[in-house]
Order: structure tokens, then C-alpha cells, then sequence
């Protein structure tokens, strides 16, 4: 049934993508694949951060003691907190600027 | 090995993380599904670029490909989807791109008349979308009814249908455009 005239004419008739496609295609891949491994370690980093600022926050407002010297540090509670969330917000700002970087170079590399 | 293993075997290396291994399907399935981008879209560019995308969101969605269907009527299912939505979001272009094919036809730039394969490209790009898209699927990339159907979504009768008014629609056109080189249609 396919070896009619038409068949043989549709089947000659075959189109080619530019011979650059494929590297393109991979260059594409590659930025994909890096920028989503860069996120994961901003989002690794992220968390490790947020686990130290929350258990600096719990050592710092509850008071702790170096044994050694017998000292107590004790600092006050509404200070700290504003430090530690301020401090968090800009680490934040910085991750957000890195990540939309890395975005709009992808973009132009697209274009 | 047949077709079905060889891509088998190149999903799995895919799927082990041999990112590699994807430029093998991409070189071996980017002209049919080239062909079938420009059946919809009927411009070049457009049809790389959304083919582009194709391939990308492929290359992310092959790990939860279960062989429940062969590679290519996957790949191929989402060419098709793809390019239908870009012909829905672009009607603007789609009819410039049309203009653009009838000035092509009216002007002095149409192919040596040698040359038959480019008249049956440029009358595939005239014809409508489903019949170029259901002829090249059937002719071009050797799929069966079937296949055509798990592809484009169409119904039994619509492929069938399409595939008769394409060849028609196709021979018609060519010899409106070759004459008497091309009677035996």
C-alpha cells in the first residue's frame, strides 16, 4: 500500500533540521543541568544555614555557660532575634540575586 | 537489534545519568520530528525552536518513561501537542506565515521544476495542518494507523479521512505546480 506514487513522493521528501540543532540542543542541556544543580546547593546551603541561625538563637537566648571560666553569657533576647532575622533576610536577598544571575544568563544564551 | 531495543537500550543509559546517550535519540528522531513541527507550524524557525523545547522537556520527563508505548510515538505525541498549542497562541503569526507561502507561489522564487521533492515540501506546507501532519506520520515517518492515531489524538475515521484528502489535496497541488511531469498521480 505504501509503494504508491504519493508514498514515494512524501517519503523523498524529507526535511532537515540546521546542522547546528543537536549542540545547541545539548549547550541547552548543560545549562539546564547546571542551573538545577545550582539551586539544589543554594537550597542545600539555604537549609544548613537556616539549622545553624535557629541553633545559635536557641544556645544564645537560653544563656550558655563555657565550664572552663565558669562564665555566662547571657544576651538579650529582642537584639538577637533582630540580628539573626536580619542577617537571614540579606542571605536570602544575596541567594535570590545569585539565582536570577544565573537565570538571565541562561536567557541570553538562549536568544 | 530492532528499532524498539536499540532506544530501549539508549533510554536506560539515559536514565543511568549517560546525558550523552541523549544526543543519540535527539540526531536519530530531530528530521522526522522536524517534518512534523513545519506539517503544523509551517515555519522553519518556529518549528526549531519549538522542537528545541520538545527535546528538553523529553530529555526531563524519559525517567518516568515506562515503554508503555514505543519512544518515538511518545516524542512524536509531544511534538504534536506542543505545536498545536503554539499554532493556538500564535494565530496572528500562523497567518502571516501563510501570506508569506502565497507570495512564494505568485512570485519568481518557486523551486526548479527538477526538483520534485521541494514541490512536495512547499505543497505540504500549504495543505492543512492535519492532512500534511497525518500524511508525513503515515509516509514519511512509516507509522501505522495506529501509531498515527496514539499520536496525533485523532479518532479512527479523522485519520483516515485526513490521510485520503491529503494524498488528494497533495496531488492536486503538484500538478498544479509541475503540469503534465507529474499526470501519473
Amino acid at each position: 500500500m505504501k509503494k504508491d506514487p504519493i508514498a514515494k513522493l512524501v517519503k523523498g521528501s524529507k526535511l532537515e533540521t540546521s546542522d547546528a540543532f543537536t549542540e545547541l540542543m545539548m549547550d541547552k542541556l548543560d545549562q539546564q543541568l547546571e542551573r538545577r544543580m545550582r539551586v539544589r546547593l543554594y537550597l542545600l546551603i539555604c537549609g544548613i544555614a537556616v539549622f545553624f541561625a535557629i541553633t545559635t538563637f536557641v544556645l544564645i537566648t537560653s544563656g550558655f555557660t563555657i565550664p572552663a571560666f565558669g562564665l555566662k553569657i547571657q544576651l538579650p533576647k529582642m537584639i538577637t532575634m533582630l540580628t539573626i532575622t536580619v542577617g537571614g533576610f540579606l542571605a536570602v536577598l544575596h541567594l535570590l540575586k545569585l539565582v536570577g544571575i544565573s537565570s538571565s544568563r541562561e536567557g541570553m544564551a538562549y536568544n | 537489534m530492532n528499532r524498539a531495543e536499540k532506544d530501549r537500550e539508549i533510554i536506560e543509559q539515559v536514565k543511568a545519568g549517560e546525558q550523552a546517550a541523549f544526543r543519540e535519540l535527539v540526531n536519530t528522531y530531530k528530521d522526522d520530528a522536524f517534518a512534523l513541527a513545519c506539517s503544523i507550524l509551517k515555519e522553519p524557525e518556529l518549528a526549531e525552536d519549538v522542537l528545541q523545547e520538545v527535546f528538553l522537556k523529553a530529555f526531563q520527563k524519559i525517567r518516568s518513561f515506562k515503554y508503555q508505548s514505543s519512544f518515538y510515538t511518545w516524542l512524536y505525541r509531544i511534538v504534536v501537542n506542543r505545536c498545536y498549542n503554539e499554532l493556538r497562541r500564535n494565530k496572528g503569526r500562523r497567518t502571516e506565515a501563510l501570506e508569506n507561502i502565497s507570495e512564494l507561489e505568485k512570485g519568481t522564487d518557486l523551486p526548479d521544476p527538477n526538483n520534485v521533492n521541494e514541490y512536495v515540501i512547499l505543497a505540504l506546507n500549504q495543505m492543512k495542518a492535519d492532512e500534511a501532519l497525518v500524511l508525513r506520520l503515515f509516509y514519511l515517518s512509516e507509522l501505522s494507523i495506529e501509531e498515527v492515531i496514539q499520536v496525533t489524538g485523532f479518532g479512527k475515521s479523522k485519520v483516515k479521512v485526513s490521510l485520503h484528502r491529503g494524498r488528494k489535496n497533495l496531488a492536486d497541488l503538484l500538478r498544479k505546480y509541475l503540469g503534465k511531469e507529474i499526470e501519473d498521480l
